[in-house]
């Protein structure tokens, strides 16, 4: 039954040639370890998203209720601080994580040729990623969610020029206060997130298309290696 | 690799690909368990306990006219300490005994009035009737009479436990 459910939809959305694509292509020979963090940033991605949701419910973006909001989800709620701790932890392991992507991605090459435009969208993802650390860390509004914040955004009011406007911008105002908070919390849940699904689409799109690269130690016997997109 | 082609046994592909999809369903669930959890814990919380309210002097109520007295309630709203207005129906009895009633129609809430005509309570939403005796049902679709509400006198005061009870169900439940 489940092959004919499966033939069924294939036969009507062609999922079936995407999930080809995307699960059963190619490889080079050679791939190893280092070509993993790109899958595991991913995964960080839909972590942060399904926890996420979960904390939207729970919190109150006002200077008044905000941290309440926070502690009673954390206290009150079943699984809550689990939940939150999840989030917290998800947030540094996918910098460090797209971090290390992007270091292998150049430390062998795999921005050549055809993959420019793959590096050029993954270097706007990694600073969507930061975008989320930065904007999620005053959501808390606490004491050193607040100093934080008023440090981080006062840097971009020091650009020449166009520095005030950048930060009267950011905060919506001249200090850090309700309008600033509802602020961030757009960003961090809206703004991010539809920018980010839009970049990773694109992104995960290019790499199917050219393939892995063939990682550089295997570059003589290249001709040979090339990935190619086979039947699985 | 080489392909097993016989039709027997399984290929290094497919078992890896097992693997694969064992370890991906364990760590869905272990992700799946907290966040499920959070999601549903509001239903899962336990019963809110009564909490006691003076309505005043127990010298204002009478046994012929039942009255009506508003209350606030302060309850732990999430995060927030709300203050909910709420109505009781209190009517005298002989020997400083009372009947306090919850004022809300047990059909879906409204807040049943007094019809000093009739002599019944009725909500104004879809008909119900309650007798002025008891707070049984006369009419309508509500499942059951009036919420009945505990009192103490004290101080000369009439103190209720005040307590919101589950709506459209037959059994009388703490909410
Ligand atoms: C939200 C952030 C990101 C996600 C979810 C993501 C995801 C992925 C995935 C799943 C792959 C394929 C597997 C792999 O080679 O690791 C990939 C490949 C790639 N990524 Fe990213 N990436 C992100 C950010 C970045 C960044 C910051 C860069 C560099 C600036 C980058 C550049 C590339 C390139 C050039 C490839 C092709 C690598 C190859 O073919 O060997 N990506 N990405
Ligand atoms: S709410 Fe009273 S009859 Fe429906």
């Amino acid at each position: 039954m489940g092959t004919s459910v499966a033939q069924w939809l294939d036969e009507r959305t062609g999922a079936g040639t995407v999930w080809q694509a995307l699960f059963k292509r190619k490889i080079p020979r050679g791939v190893n370890f280092l070509y993993t963090f790109g899958a595991a940033t991913m995964f960080i991605f839909m972590l942060q998203a399904v926890t996420g949701i979960i904390l939207a419910m729970y919190y109150s973006a006002t200077p008044e209720t905000a941290y309440d909001s926070i502690m009673f989800f954390t206290t009150q709620v079943g699984y809550g601080s689990i939940v939150r701790g999840l989030h917290h932890w998800g947030a540094s392991s996918m910098v460090v994580l797209v971090a290390l992507h992007a270091l292998v991605v150049f430390a062998l090459g795999a921005y050549k040729y055809p993959r420019e435009l793959t590096w050029v969208v993954g270097i706007l993802l990694l600073g969507i990623v930061v975008g989320f650390s930065f904007t999620g860390y005053l959501l808390p509004w606490d004491e050193k969610a607040y100093w934080a914040t008023t440090v981080g955004t006062n840097m971009a009011g020091t650009v020449p020029f166009a520095g005030n406007f950048l930060l009267l911008v950011l905060r919506g105002g001249s200090e850090l206060g309700a309008v600033s908070l509802t602020r961030f919390y757009a960003y961090h849940t809206v703004l991010l997130p539809s920018l980010a699904l839009m970049l990773i689409v694109v992104h995960l799109y290019l790499v199917v298309k050219h393939g892995v690269s063939v990682p550089p130690w295997l570059w003589e016997r290249k001709p040979k290696l090339e990935a190619k997109r086979v039947e699985a | 690799m080489k392909q097993n082609t016989s039709g027997q046994g399984v290929t290094r592909r497919h078992f890896l690909g097992y693997v694969t999809a064992a370890l991906g369903a364990f760590v869905a669930t272990v992700v799946a368990v907290p966040v499920v959890g959070a999601f549903v814990s509001p239903a899962l919380k336990k019963k809110g306990s009564g909490q006691w309210i003076s309505l005043g002097a127990i010298d204002k109520f009478t046994r012929k006219e039942p009255k009506m007295v508003g209350i606030t309630v302060v309850k732990q709203d999430g995060w927030v300490e709300a203050r909910q207005p709420r109505v009781v129906w209190v009517v005298a009895e002989d020997n400083n005994k009372f009947r306090v009633y919850n004022a809300q129609c047990t059909h879906l809430g409204c807040v049943a009035d007094w019809d000093p005509q009739d002599r019944t309570w009725k909500s104004p939403c879809h008909g119900g009737v309650f007798a002025f005796e008891d707070g049984r049902v006369l009419a309508g679709p509500p499942p059951r009479g009036l919420d009945s509400l505990e009192y103490k006198i004290e101080g000369g005061e009439l103190v209720v436990n005040y307590q919101d009870f589950r709506l459209g169900i037959e059994e009388k439940t703490a909410l």
